[in-house]
């Protein structure tokens, strides 16, 4: 019992760190049309940005803002210079995935080019353990798991109750009518590319605050779980993308308490395609 | 020079794997982006049907199989192995998933089943991979460490790639590849006729062999599409009027 309480209180913060990665990319894809497997380099970029800020004497939350506006700009740039170009051309949907994933190769070695291709990790100390009921945690793992739940919840009142959240919600659903209704679709979607931007820079960093050692490649397979995570909850949504970042997460955690660890994300991985063969639109997810 | 030729050799595979992927993503219309496991199926299949037992050679590395079958049975095995690899993705992407869903079934597909080729080393020795696999016809005709061999490989190679290219705008595949065409790159989504073309594209490219010890390729050009449970020849369907 108390191997399965430990085990999920890892698998809360991997939901927690995946459902800040698995929202920004669910949002980022249902409004702007793109599958940006770039997503995980935004995600080293934000967190060698946090890397830089603490090596210069500040807090690592301090890097994590920076972290923010760093993914923020860099996501921005990136449609402005890399997607939009090709959208303009009617590039097909399919072709600007191949676009992004040689994006995604550029900034991993471009990173490993500048930073070296050792390990790195933050200055910084785990704060002092917590014990909630049969689960063990540190401060620092509680604050992840704080800083999730607050981003949830913000995403919950953007698209809920805010203007811009329902003009996403908008674009996303069917793009030409939201702007035959008024809607700047065109300032939609690059707030949408700043917005999971910063949520992708904060997802990175907090990821490397909680794997500890981090380099250019760390974030790879978490690109796919992140997708797993996305397509098990259905895409285009944001709390699916919450749910299927608990079940990966958990799925994960505790399969490699139980099994062996190699085999963590091959159970995660099985729980995706036997949804996949289920119901092919995600466990949230309608069919178009 | 010999770098060179090195260079030609996996320029060659590479030829091979993309006639492959060509016909699935530009024609058929299937992002597939689990197609390194294709591959890497022919490779280990090739390995497993070449080497001898894995008690040989001090028994350094555990593989399953070990037949010593001469060349050119393991790549007719390894081109069968892709083609067979091929039947439940065509389940999963020919009924149930559609282009974006499609993509990430078949890419986790990809990573689940290299997590467990990597991890698992009974199968074929884990990370570390199989090694020593016999060279094809070194033994008898060549010498395999010699650079004529390597020339004879790269040249055998690209002629494969070549006969490869020449043949697929004349197989029955192709054929009906070409004729899913339209529908495949009209709608977003392949509609159902296209999607029959997609399962059939599905089979008959299936591998490449490459490893280190065995960089070259092979491929089934010639197993036809469209043969359908009773024996009677599928026409192609698409772009037929409905």
């Amino acid at each position: 019992m108390s191997l399965l309480l430990a085990s999920a209180g890892f698998g809360l913060i991997t939901s927690a760190v995946m459902a800040i990665a698995a929202v920004g990319f669910t949002l980022q894809f249902a409004v702007t049309d793109v599958l940006n497997l770039a997503f995980a380099g935004v995600m080293k970029a934000g967190a060698f940005t946090a890397y830089l800020v603490n090596q210069a004497g500040y807090s690592v939350w301090a890097g994590l803002v920076a972290a923010m506006a760093a993914g923020s700009v860099l996501s921005v740039l990136l449609t402005y210079f890399v997607y939009a170009p090709f959208q303009r051309r009617g590039t097909a949907p399919i072709t600007l995935v191949i676009v992004s994933l040689g994006m995604a190769l550029i900034i991993e070695f471009g990173i490993a080019a500048v930073a070296g291709g050792v390990g790195v990790s933050y200055r910084m100390g785990q704060g002092r353990t917590v014990r909630l009921g049969g689960l063990v945690l540190t401060t620092v793992q509680l604050t992840i798991i704080a800083i999730s739940l607050v981003v949830m919840a913000g995403v919950h009142a953007l698209l809920g109750y805010s203007r811009l959240g329902k003009a996403m919600r908008a674009t996303a659903g069917d793009r030409m009518l939201a702007r035959t209704c008024g809607i700047r679709t065109g300032r939609v979607i690059a707030l949408t590319w700043a917005l999971t931007g910063a949520l992708c820079g904060l997802a990175g960093t907090v990821f490397a605050i909680d794997i500890g050692s981090f380099d250019s490649t760390s974030t790879d397979i978490f690109l796919i779980l992140i997708l797993a995570a996305v397509f098990l909850g259905g895409p285009g949504n944001a709390y699916a993308a919450m749910l299927g970042a608990l079940v990966i997460g958990l799925a994960t955690e505790i399969s490699a308490a139980y099994i062996q660890a190699d085999y963590k994300y091959v159970v995660a991985f099985v729980i995706l395609l036997g949804m996949l063969a289920v119901r092919p639109a995600g466990l949230l997810g309608t069919r178009t | 020079m010999y770098y060179l030729i090195i260079l030609l050799v996996y320029a060659a595979v590479d030829v091979i794997a993309c006639l492959g992927l060509s016909l699935q993503f530009g024609v058929a219309g299937v992002t597939n982006f689990g197609f390194m496991i294709f591959q890497a199926i022919g490779a280990y299949v090739a390995a497993a049907l070449a080497l001898p037992p894995d008690t040989a050679n001090g028994g350094f590395q555990t593989y399953v199989g070990g037949f010593s079958l001469p060349f050119p049975l393991p790549w007719i095995g390894a081109a069968a192995a892709g083609g067979l690899l091929a039947l439940p993705f065509m389940f999963l992407v020919g009924r149930r998933l559609r282009g974006d869903f499609a993509a990430v079934g078949l890419l986790v597909t990809a990573v689940l089943l290299n997590l467990l080729a990597t991890n698992y080393r009974p199968l074929f020795n884990g990370d570390a991979g199989v090694a020593v696999v016999p060279t094809p016809l070194a033994p008898g005709m060549f010498v395999a460490t010699s650079a004529v061999y390597q020339y004879a490989f790269a040249a055998g190679g690209v002629v494969l790639a070549g006969v490869g290219t020449g043949s697929s705008g004349g197989s029955p595949s192709r054929r009906t590849g070409a004729r899913c065409a339209p529908c495949a790159t009209t709608t977003r989504w392949p509609t159902r006729s296209a999607r029959t073309c997609s399962r059939s594209a599905l089979v008959p490219w299936s591998s490449a062999v490459r490893s280190p010890a065995y960089p070259a390729a092979s491929w089934s050009a010639s197993s036809a599409p469209g043969r359908r449970r009773n024996g009677a020849t599928r026409r192609p369907s698409c772009c037929s009027p409905r």
